[in-house]
């Protein structure tokens, strides 16, 4: 099974090449049948790769040690459940699920197209085959997965790293994958209608709903990667400006300034050669976050061993800016805007600005993240900026787009405010003060997180409004409210989809903003005793050792009472894992959390004397912290409501 | 790696990218309507449309100047050659 395996990913590496050549023939030469047959051999790719990820899974299943990838990730002891995560936990086999979903993708926008854009298809599958050869030639001479076991088959392998053997981890990389490959779609048919010289015809109509796919998937897998490291890691935070994390920022921040900008290039025909670049830089980016995550060049919790992968991202980098910059210059010309800025105060403007605010954002963590690099280039010693740093730009920068937020819906198209403006802001500014007011009573002293709590319920007054008003205008038409609002809403998906996003983007904010409300405190407590942690009071109830399948755990029971009733217990753990290379001294800690809507009370068992019945404990409390998970629950509906497609409107007279 | 699975897959490869040399082609397929300049300034139209009667549901603009923009619009978008049914069925709230 796995030399079928190899042999279909070397397969698919030749098939790749000649999809690529096909394609580049074929539309030079205008040749439908040399372009049909690049599109036949596209799918092939596809085909060999899903082959190809169907024999290494089934590797990891049968405990195939034979295959070095199969020892250093699986055990036998490790459940079904995390087997398949070791797909994707390593090197080779992230790359192969990256390469495989890239050839679904491919697949999928061959079909969509089969019939319509052919004159723009043969370029885009040139881009998607070159971009999908490059994988292969990684995957099959650089980072191979189906390469051998150097020495004797070993009776049980590695393992995989305990710190992924989490729900979070499961989902967290394959959502971040989906999102990276979901935005090499846009970038295959931005270049293609830069080669096509078809620039004004509506490629990014035609990529909006991929970008809004892999934007969300991009979104769901920066959540998921933070709720990992708050549940997982046991420090207590979700986000430490780590490279890693940057990597996936800087293309999420890209993107949703492409989401906003290319809305200005639809109705006004302006921000074309920005929305170009914007393509562009999202996937010059998710190679970026690739080649930092896996050079080595940057050191971080999360990046995969060091590896001479570096080099071939590095040149891929460099292949991505030449031909990007290149076919930007050539088509100038075509790109020219269509309309000028009326307004200073409309809707355009405003996303203009968004735009800017977006760009400052991705600088400051573009920099940040190569701040090691950059300062030892140039004074030979590695400089990692703070967490400080980062906060100085981006939480002014946040404010200013949430406050963007709010103002925007009050903005129209091509003109200014008019007369109407300052009756529209008197409820929103009144929601500002009132939400900076209570956020100031409730004890908050940070002046931006006072201010994220008014600019957040402005925000959703806004919205609100504006549905309440639409829904009233309909009704008056004679329509019953639910059935004004259902079809408000069904009519203008992507206007109130974008507006649900936006209130989880700000429930999100506010989860972020309760951080500056967190407290901390640790103790050691002995069998029986107490301490006080805000308003709950702790009790050592009880810590026992036991042996589990992969691993032996120390638990502690703590009791939690609040107002001296008993309000649950807390089971913070630490486990010794019998892999290999397990460390006596450096378990790994599992945190206990009790979560309410206003905060978490976070436990973390930092030490403990089984003999005696003492435990240490470090105890945070994290307001709001719980808002950011529902926060993304809600982009999750906002996404799926935007995507949900709609209903075909009858054409001619048949309505 | 097997030579064998290796010479089956380009083999079933070859025959499969050489079936467009051989089979009919599909009739030469028609421009996307997305495609289609014309389609694609309809499109533009219809949203501000929609736009402006959001905008005026909303509150953001007066009845006066809701009417005439609507009918400077409607008006560019007749001349393109007919009224989309999207803005005579149920799209924006009903004015």
């Amino acid at each position: 099974m796995t030399r079928m395996g190899s042999a279909a990913l070397l397969s698919a590496f030749i098939v790749a090449l000649y999809a690529m050549a096909a394609s580049l023939v074929g539309a030079l030469q205008r040749r439908e049948r040399v372009i049909r047959s690049a599109e036949v051999a596209s799918h092939l790719v596809t085909f060999l790769l899903t082959l190809s990820s169907a024999s290494l899974l089934y590797a990891l299943y049968t405990r195939d040690f034979s295959l070095a990838y199969v020892y250093e990730y699986v055990n036998r002891a490790l459940s079904p459940w995390y087997t398949a995560t070791a797909f994707w936990a390593g090197q080779a086999g992230s790359l192969l699920f990256w390469g495989w979903t890239l050839g679904l993708s491919t697949s999928v926008v061959l079909w969509q197209n089969r019939r319509r854009e052919r004159e723009l298809m043969p370029w885009v599958n040139f881009v998607l085959s070159a971009v999908g050869t490059f994988f292969l030639l990684v995957l099959n001479f650089v980072s191979p997965p189906f390469e051998r076991f150097p020495g004797p088959v070993q009776p049980d392998g590695y393992g995989l790293n305990p710190l992924l053997q989490n729900i979070g981890m499961v989902i967290h990389p394959p959502t971040l994958f989906l999102g990276y490959v979901g935005l090499t779609i846009p970038f295959a048919f931005g270049l293609a209608a830069l080669i096509a010289g078809r620039v004004d015809e509506g490629w990014h109509l035609i990529t909006r709903r991929w970008t809004v796919v892999s934007w969300f998937f991009l979104s769901l897998g920066i959540v998921l990667g933070a709720w990992w490291a708050y549940n997982v890691l046991g420090w207590g935070g979700y986000w430490a400006w780590d490279p890693v994390e940057n990597a996936s920022l800087l293309p999420w921040l890209t993107a949703t300034g492409f989401l906003h900008s290319v809305m200005a290039q639809e109705r006004r025909g302006m921000m074309k050669v920005w929305n170009m670049v914007l393509v562009m830089l999202s996937f010059f980016l998710v190679i970026f976050g690739t080649f930092v995550t896996r050079s080595g060049i940057i050191q971080s919790v999360h990046a995969f061993g060091k590896s001479n992968l570096g080099y071939f991202f590095g040149a891929f980098l460099v292949l991505i800016v030449l031909a990007g910059v290149g076919l930007l210059l050539w088509r100038w010309r075509l790109l020219a805007t269509e309309t000028r800025l009326e307004s200073f105060f409309s809707r355009e403007s405003g996303f203009l600005l968004n735009n800017l605010i977006f760009s400052a954002m991705t600088f400051t963590v573009f920099f940040g993240t190569l701040s090691p690099v950059i300062s030892e280039l140039a004074t030979g010693n590695k400089i990692t900026l703070s967490v400080a740093f980062y906060n100085r730009v981006m939480i002014p920068a946040a404010i200013l787009l949430f406050l963007l937020m709010a103002v925007c819906p009050l903005l129209r198209w091509r003109q200014g405010p008019g007369s109407l403006l300052p009756a529209n802001a008197a409820v929103p500014l009144a929601a500002l003060a009132s939400g900076a007011g209570v956020a100031a009573y409730a004890g908050f002293r940070d002046a931006w997180a006072v201010l994220a709590f008014g600019i957040a319920l402005a925000l959703a007054v806004v919205v609100v409004r504006e549905v309440a008003r639409g829904t009233r205008a309909r009704a008056r038409g004679g329509e019953s409210l639910h059935l004004a609002l259902g079809r408000l809403l069904g009519a203008n998906r992507r206007r109130y989809g974008g507006y649900l996003i936006h209130l989880s983007m700000a429930v999100m904010f506010l989860g972020i903003a309760g951080s500056a409300m967190n407290r901390e405190t640790s103790a050691t407590l002995a069998h029986g005793e107490r301490m006080q942690a805000g308003a709950y009071v702790l009790v050592n109830d009880d810590i026992k050792s036991m042996p589990e399948a992969q691993y032996q755990t120390v638990k502690a029971r703590v009791k939690v009472l609040i107002d001296e009733k008993f309000a649950g217990y807390l089971y913070p753990e630490l486990r010794y894992y019998n892999t290999q290379d397990a460390d006596p001294d450096k378990p790994h800690t599992e945190v206990a959390t009790r979560s309410t809507w206003r905060e978490d009370l976070y436990a973390i068992l930092n030490g403990y004397n089984i003999r005696t019945g003492e435990v240490t404990l470090r105890i945070l409390i994290n307001p709001l912290v719980p808002w950011i998970w529902m926060g993304c629950v809600i982009l999750s509906a906002g996404s799926l409501f935007l995507l949900w497609p709609e209903r075909r409107k009858a054409e001619g007279g048949g309505a | 790696m097997s030579w064998f699975w290796m010479a089956f897959f380009l083999i079933l490869s070859a025959v499969a990218v050489g079936i467009p040399f051989i089979l009919p082609l599909e009739e030469s397929p028609e421009p996307a309507s997305i495609e289609d300049d014309l389609s694609y300034r309809r499109r533009r139209l219809e949203s501000s449309i929609r736009d402006l009667d959001l905008d005026l549901a909303a509150g953001k603009l007066s009845a006066d100047n809701h009417a005439t923009a609507r009918k400077a619009l409607e008006e560019e978008l007749q001349a393109l050659g007919r009224v989309s049914p999207v803005l005579a069925g149920s799209g924006g709230p009903a004015a």
